[in-house]
């Protein structure tokens, strides 16, 4: 495997994607020339793909079908960001384009780091991905840029229109996803992702993170300038760090219904601590950044909604929550004492009781989970242990909440397990006070 | 002959007393540093005991993983415990300069021996601290991870592994301080190969289930497809 180590710039090549280009001065100042070719651009959407050969020839006709039915009127480049695929994805994509002179192919930065260790979202580097977008949408001075991930099987060209047009017509500044999901699905924004940012921040996102977003070009600007992405941002937290900066810095935000999101296999999925570990470390650490913003929000307030995707969740199969229980039973065992420099006694001691409660009667109280949630991430911020092992041990205590929330659920309609997601969200709500407290004098609360 | 008799013994008792008048002044000169040492040494404690408790000495040392001690009595937390030590350090060099004055060569021999053995000291110091550390980062990560995985011996690997870098540790340590030789070596060959014998055991007999399900899914790929019944993301 080689390795790109050129300096986090914008290479851009009008046509076929070369692979492992040099990076060197002659070539750049041609490449430069190039983007100027293209000159300017009203809507700019990016796909990023990473080894999607399947899916995206479909994904680029789709979206620029989209692009072309909705904004007939409008400019509208389509550039493709790939992260090194080795299947023939980018050959693909260049194949699928209809017009090339309104396709454009990116590479950026991909570093070894970002490949050892593969991200959630299946992009390696998706933060460099994104900034590389957002840089060839600022030399189009585009109004509006979307992205979409290139492993979606059914990408409307609904998608592109929600994404796009409250940005253009509505003056909204982030647009966030706003899928339709089975109870089953999304559980890590559901119990926690969703209620954590909903109860710091004030705004009732209900996916802050994911893969298909829209954005302004005043939030691009300011993102663009903003110092050097840290290796957290250029990584798989790029996401949860627009997001936040969004609402620390007042920008207006609204979500897009896209209906479901179904998405390729694709290769094995990543093993759920190392996942959880990913998605927790960024949240916790954009707590930390933007710890002055939301200590500030009282209560939360909705995001309108935009688009009129149906709203109908696809089937699932039956659930088996008896390995969640044993699971949690089983960290309960042996992880106890990491726990204990975490959560308080009394904490630990609804935990001991739920570990010997029967199956049956499983259940994990909404303010238990919530304070949980909140300890973590103040022991993210004290750095009590290592990120890793911390983030790591939360994972037997996410599935004794996820087998809980499976036994409550089970019989659940979609308006019924909104209710109860609701409920989570007002528990967090409520304990925000202990979680401001404990981040305000950490030392009066060591457990 | 009477009076020859006398006349040696005279000698002899001369010489005797000549001596222990020539060894007095140094003793005395020795108890007088002890007892300036010795309140010194006090001083230096209780003043390094507060410095300690003002920069919370304490909780920095359990963040960092030290074992507690037993009961976390007072006299036995980590602050009095390197004040006591720079106590005895402060007597030590005391009575290195009292020994001065009974006899200034054998404080020079001493003085050489010891620092010749400073530097084997500090090699095995620095490797118990980073083997300590070490082991104790391996046996958390191994604990997370072995209980993620869902093997029921968790705790059991985790242990065997910290103790097998301890062992490790306590053996490369004992070498840099050229104690106790081949019986050391012989002692760690025996224990280091028990351990990996039984994290063998403890791992294979506890991840089984484990293994067979992996070869069950491998075999039938529509089982897997069922039992991925969440998209936690």
């Amino acid at each position: 495997m080689r390795y790109r180590t050129w300096e986090p710039g914008v290479l851009v090549c009008i046509g076929r994607l070369t692979p492992m280009p040099e990076v060197d001065a002659a070539p750049q100042n041609s490449q430069q020339e190039e983007v100027e070719t293209v000159a300017t651009a009203d809507i700019v959407l990016g796909v990023l793909s990473y080894n999607n050969a399947a899916t995206i020839a479909e994904v680029i006709r789709n979206a620029i079908h989209g692009l072309e039915a909705n904004f007939p009127g409008g400019r509208s480049v389509l550039v493709h960001a790939d992260g090194g695929s080795h299947d023939g994805t980018a050959e693909l994509a260049l194949q699928a384009a209809p017009d090339r002179k309104t396709m454009v192919q990116v590479a950026y930065p991909v570093y070894p780091v970002h490949l050892l260790s593969p991200d959630y979202n299946g992009i390696p580097g998706k933060g460099n991905a994104v900034r590389a977008v957002f840089e060839i949408a600022r030399k189009l001075d585009a109004k509006a840029c979307a992205l979409v991930g290139a492993d979606l099987r059914e990408l409307t060209p609904q998608w592109t229109e929600a994404l796009v047009r409250p940005v253009i017509e509505g003056g909204f500044d982030l647009v966030t996803p706003y899928y339709v999901r089975h109870k089953y699905d999304g559980t890590v924004i559901n119990g926690i992702v969703y209620p954590l940012v909903r109860a710091l921040y004030g705004k009732q996102i209900r996916q802050p993170i994911g893969a298909d977003f829209g954005y302004s070009a005043k939030l691009i600007l300011h993102l663009t300038q903003q110092a050097p992405w840290d290796s957290d941002v250029t990584g798989a937290g790029v996401d949860a760090w627009i997001t936040m900066q969004s609402i620390a810095w007042n920008f207006q935000l609204a979500q897009a219904n896209l209906g479901p999101r179904v998405q390729n296999a694709g290769g094995p999925p990543l093993e759920l601590s190392t996942a959880l570990a990913q998605v927790l470390g960024s949240l916790f650490t954009q707590i930390h950044h933007t710890a002055s913003a939301w200590q500030r929000f009282r209560a939360s307030e909705p995001v309108p909604v935009f688009g009129s995707a149906p709203r109908q969740a696809p089937e699932h199969l039956p659930v088996d929550v008896q390995p969640m229980i044993d699971s949690f039973r089983l960290g309960f065992r042996n992880l106890r004492e990491i726990w204990r420099e975490v959560l308080p006694p009394a904490t630990l001691l609804e935990l001991k009781k739920l570990a010997s409660q029967p199956d049956a009667t499983f259940r994990f109280v909404d303010s238990t989970w919530a304070r949980i949630i909140y300890d973590f991430a103040l022991a993210h911020r004290m750095r009590i242990m290592d990120s890793n092992h911390l983030l790591q041990a939360i994972t037997p205590l996410y599935l004794g909440w996820l087998a809980s929330y499976a036994l409550q659920v089970r019989e659940a309609n979609a308006g019924e397990v909104e209710q109860f997601v609701e409920a989570l969200c007002q528990s967090f709500e409520t304990q925000k006070g202990y979680f401001v407290a404990r981040w305000r004098w950490p030392d009066r609360f060591n457990p | 002959m009477l009076t020859h008799a006398n006349e040696v013994l005279a000698l002899a008792a001369g010489r005797i007393v000549n001596t222990v008048a020539g060894f007095i002044p140094g003793l005395l000169a020795l108890l007088i540093m002890l007892v300036f040492t010795i309140l010194a040494a006090v001083l230096v404690r209780s003043v390094l005991r507060r410095i300690l408790e003002r920069v919370r000495f304490d909780d920095r040392v359990t963040q960092w993983g030290v074992p507690a001690l037993a009961g976390w009595e007072p006299a036995r937390r980590p602050s009095a415990v390197v004040a006591q030590l720079s106590f005895w350090v402060v007597v030590l060099l005391g009575l290195l300069a009292g020994i001065s004055a009974l006899d200034p060569t054998l404080t020079s021999l001493l003085v050489v021996r010891l620092f010749d053995y400073l530097p084997k000291v500090a090699a095995a110091a620095a490797v118990s601290i980073a083997g300590f550390l070490l082991a104790r980062f391996l046996a958390r990560s191994v604990l997370i991870n072995a209980v993620n995985l869902q093997i029921q011996s968790a705790r059991l690997l985790s242990l065997g592994v910290k103790w097998l870098v301890m062992v490790l540790t306590a053996a490369m340590a004992m070498d840099h301080l050229g104690i106790g030789g081949p019986i050391v070596q012989l002692a760690f060959a025996i224990l280091f190969g028990g351990i990996v014998l039984t994290l063998s055991l403890a791992l294979g007999l506890g991840s089984k289930e484990m293994v067979s399900r992996s070869w069950e899914r491998q075999a039938d790929k529509s089982e897997r497809e069922a039992e991925e019944q969440f998209h936690h993301l």
